[in-house]
């Protein structure tokens, strides 16, 4: 089997003949034979074919060839080859050679549609490459190639829903970048305004579930996540110049002297949702996450793929719950901007610019979405803080590079999670950030199932009294008696009776440019944002891909410098 | 000296237990065992004028190229294990198709001076083998302190073959 195998791979004029004995001959029903091919794929793919190649090898075009006559049998196992397949698929490159694997991939599950449809499985993975890869294909010649993609998506929503649910809020994410191609408009508006269609009533069901792991990690080719996870597991910290040079060199690096930025998304998506160090790792000197997070976010060369990379790392924050979000998807990015203190301030400052922003502006002009959002930050944060990751807040709404503005509003949003920071936000600026200055403080911390949480800080009537606790412990009651989810200081309770006068957007003066760059859709699911009707605007980011005046969140006065 | 271009296949097939030895000869800083019946040699531990070098290493940096009399060009590159680092001269097709990042295995190569500076040869007899890329622990320290080609050397008064450090 293995010689029939080898023949089929390397000799095209015999390969045919090859095939029909392997027909006659086998008897477990290919499983050997899909087990042989799992490993090609995932192991050896690029290595079938020379360094720099240009082209695909024969062997690269044969394996293709077989896995085709095996979907065309129905073969039991050949998805796990498909999925391989899919992870060896760059994202980012737009060299020949890979967009041959990607084009022959999507033509093989165009043909093959009934098969397809009939794999739970592979729905979801085929659903989020393609979407993924579809932002990738801006160039005029890849455009038939893109249309096949949005509409192989689409179907597959449409379809099956309850597969491409699975996909969670990564999926939404892709959508996102991809929304305002022609092809992908369609799809998208369907999901916001009409959710039911694709089985859920909100979409905000689709953006709780989280990416599975398997999804996130497919992005990345195998030799891509071996030296990513090289570099945080075997290298200590100050070793690590020239692997990133050869990483980035390798795979980051475009033709013209580039960034593939769209992998730098992927990435860091990786490495905050799907590796999670033990705790020997990351009590080592070994390059730590959040590190290598610090040198993906340098790489960044445009505005907009800064941006990118930034929501990438947040994305997790946006809709954090304490019981259901694990910790370890939000640590990174507090360690990186509390570890950038004394030495990389522009981190830091940038970074908290982005989150605040995003708590605000993510959403658009919805003020539920909006109050989750903000919600979400602020249980990421407290979560931090009781899992000890960081001890407070306060060494980053004290330093002194953080402009007033944004300190207040830091303030605002983290209210009860600065410990040791003297002042704490006044009403005034409460009020005008949209946060409620009258309701008591609570700590978000209630619904804390995880071991070892501090004593929290009981809830005291004076909004604006100082942070200290007076020494109590015991889990807080939401004064409004509400159970889940628990209320927190400032924002309305659940069920979004606003509080905060008229929902505007924040000025943030002195905002670099790059933080203001949101990439986001307008609408929302509900009757509002008229801009998000006919003619939308092309998911009207900050600044991020289309021109700033069409930004819906910010008013244009207040865009300060976005690129 | 001319240097035949590699056969395809050319690199060895090892045993799973060999495997397994040189991945602990890969993290060691001393290492006598033998392996594959060869004796493998840690950089720091080689001088000048030792023949038959069999050793494992990472291409650190392509630096320059030369070429010789007869025609051959010679790339220069600096080469690293987890003892230290050196300079190696490779000829032709060798040095053409490695590039920085590549791991390295060397079997019968040798080492001279080279202006002043230890430098590590493949030589006719000797044998390259890329067997991997960018998984390999290596020295790297900014002042140079683990180079083994910045040392000078002094020819042994009493053995004329041999060369000490100069201390």
């Amino acid at each position: 089997m293995n010689a029939l195998l080898f023949g089929i791979l390397c000799d095209r004029q015999r390969a045919q003949t090859f095939w029909r004995y392997m027909t006659l001959v086998v008897r477990d029903g290919y499983a050997y034979v899909c087990k042989q091919l799992q490993r090609l794929v995932l192991e050896k793919f690029p290595r079938l074919n020379d360094r720099g190649a240009i082209q695909a090898s024969i062997q690269q075009a044969q394996l293709l060839w077989l896995v085709r006559e095996l979907v065309n049998l129905n073969v039991q196992g050949v998805d796990k080859v498909c999925a391989g397949l899919l992870r060896q698929i760059v994202g980012g490159n737009t060299s020949t050679l890979n967009c041959w694997v990607a084009r022959s991939m999507l033509q093989m599950f165009i043909d093959f549609r009934p098969w397809l449809l009939s794999q739970s499985s592979l729905i979801p993975l085929v659903f989020y490459t393609f979407c993924r890869l579809a932002g990738d294909h801006t160039d005029p010649k890849l455009d038939k190639m893109r249309r096949q993609e949005a509409t192989l998506c689409a179907e597959l929503f449409r379809e099956r829903p309850a597969d491409v649910r699975t996909v969670g809020r990564d999926g939404i994410r892709l959508l996102q970048d991809v929304s305002n191609v022609h092809d992908f408009v369609g799809l998208w508006q369907d999901l916001l305004n009409n959710p039911g269609q694709f089985g859920m009533t909100d979409l905000w069901e689709m953006l709780t579930v989280k990416t599975p792991p398997e999804l996130l990690r497919s992005r990345l080719t195998p030799d891509m996540e071996a030296q990513l996870l090289y570099i945080m597991s075997h290298v200590k910290m100050g070793n690590q110049g020239r692997y990133q040079k050869w990483f980035y060199n390798k795979w980051l690096m475009t033709p013209e002297g580039g960034v593939c930025e769209s992998l730098l998304a992927d990435l860091v998506r990786f490495t905050c949702c799907v590796y999670h160090p033990p705790n020997e790792v990351i009590r080592s000197e070994v390059v730590q996450r959040w590190a290598a997070i610090g040198w993906l976010l340098k790489c960044a060369k445009t505005p907009m793929g800064a941006a990118g990379i930034k929501l990438a790392l947040f994305y997790d924050w946006l809709f954090f719950t304490p019981g259901h979000d694990s910790v370890m998807n939000v640590e990174p990015a507090v360690l990186l901007i509390v570890r950038s203190i004394p030495k990389w301030m522009d981190i830091t400052v940038d970074l908290v610019e982005f989150v605040l922003a995003a708590a605000d502006g993510w959403c658009g002009d919805n003020t539920i979405y909006r109050d989750r959002c903000r919600r979400g930050i602020y249980q990421a944060a407290a979560e931090c803080v009781n899992l000890r990751v960081i001890n407070s807040w306060s060494a980053v709404s004290m330093c002194p590079q953080v402009g007033p503005p944004l300190r207040a509003r830091l303030r605002a949003q983290f209210r009860g999670l600065c410990k040791g920071d003297p002042d704490s936000p006044t009403k005034e600026d409460l009020e005008a950030f949209g946060f409620d200055a009258t309701s008591p403080r609570v700590s978000s911390t209630a619904s804390t199932p995880l071991a070892s949480p501090r004593p929290v800080d009981p809830p005291s009537e004076d909004a604006s009294s100082s942070p200290q606790p007076a020494g109590g412990s015991g889990p807080p009651v939401s004064p409004r008696g509400t159970d889940s989810p628990a209320s927190f200081p400032g924002f309305g309770g659940a069920g979004g009776d606003e509080d905060d006068g008229g929902g505007d957007a924040i000025l943030l003066s002195g905002a670099a440019g790059a933080a203001a760059n949101i990439p986001m859709s307008d609408a929302s699911s509900s009757p509002l944002a008229p801009g998000a009707g006919g003619g939308l605007p092309s998911a009207a980011s900050l600044g991020g891909r289309k021109s700033p005046s069409t930004s819906l969140v910010f008013p244009p006065a207040a865009a300060a410098g976005p690129p | 000296a001319k240097h035949i271009p590699l056969p395809a296949n050319s690199v060895q097939g090892i045993s799973s237990n060999d495997k397994m030895s040189f991945q602990r000869y890969i993290n060691a800083f001393n290492w006598k065992d033998p392996i594959m019946e060869k004796q493998w040699k840690k950089l720091k531990t080689i001088s000048p004028g030792d023949k038959i070098i069999n050793t494992l290493f990472i291409v650190l940096d392509k630096v320059t190229t030369t070429t010789t009399k007869e025609g051959n060009t010679v790339y220069h590159m600096l080469i690293a294990d987890n003892t230290a680092k050196m300079n190696a001269s490779l000829f032709d097709c060798y040095g053409e198709l490695l590039q920085s990042g590549d791991i390295v295995r060397l079997t019968g190569g040798y080492c001279s001076i080279y202006k002043g500076a230890s430098t590590l040869y493949a030589g006719k007899h000797g044998k390259i083998e890329r067997i991997g890329e960018y998984n390999f622990p290596f020295t790297d320290k900014t002042d140079q302190t683990d180079n083994m080609s910045k040392v000078q050397w002094v020819q042994d008064p009493t053995n004329s073959e041999k060369w000490l450090p100069k201390h």
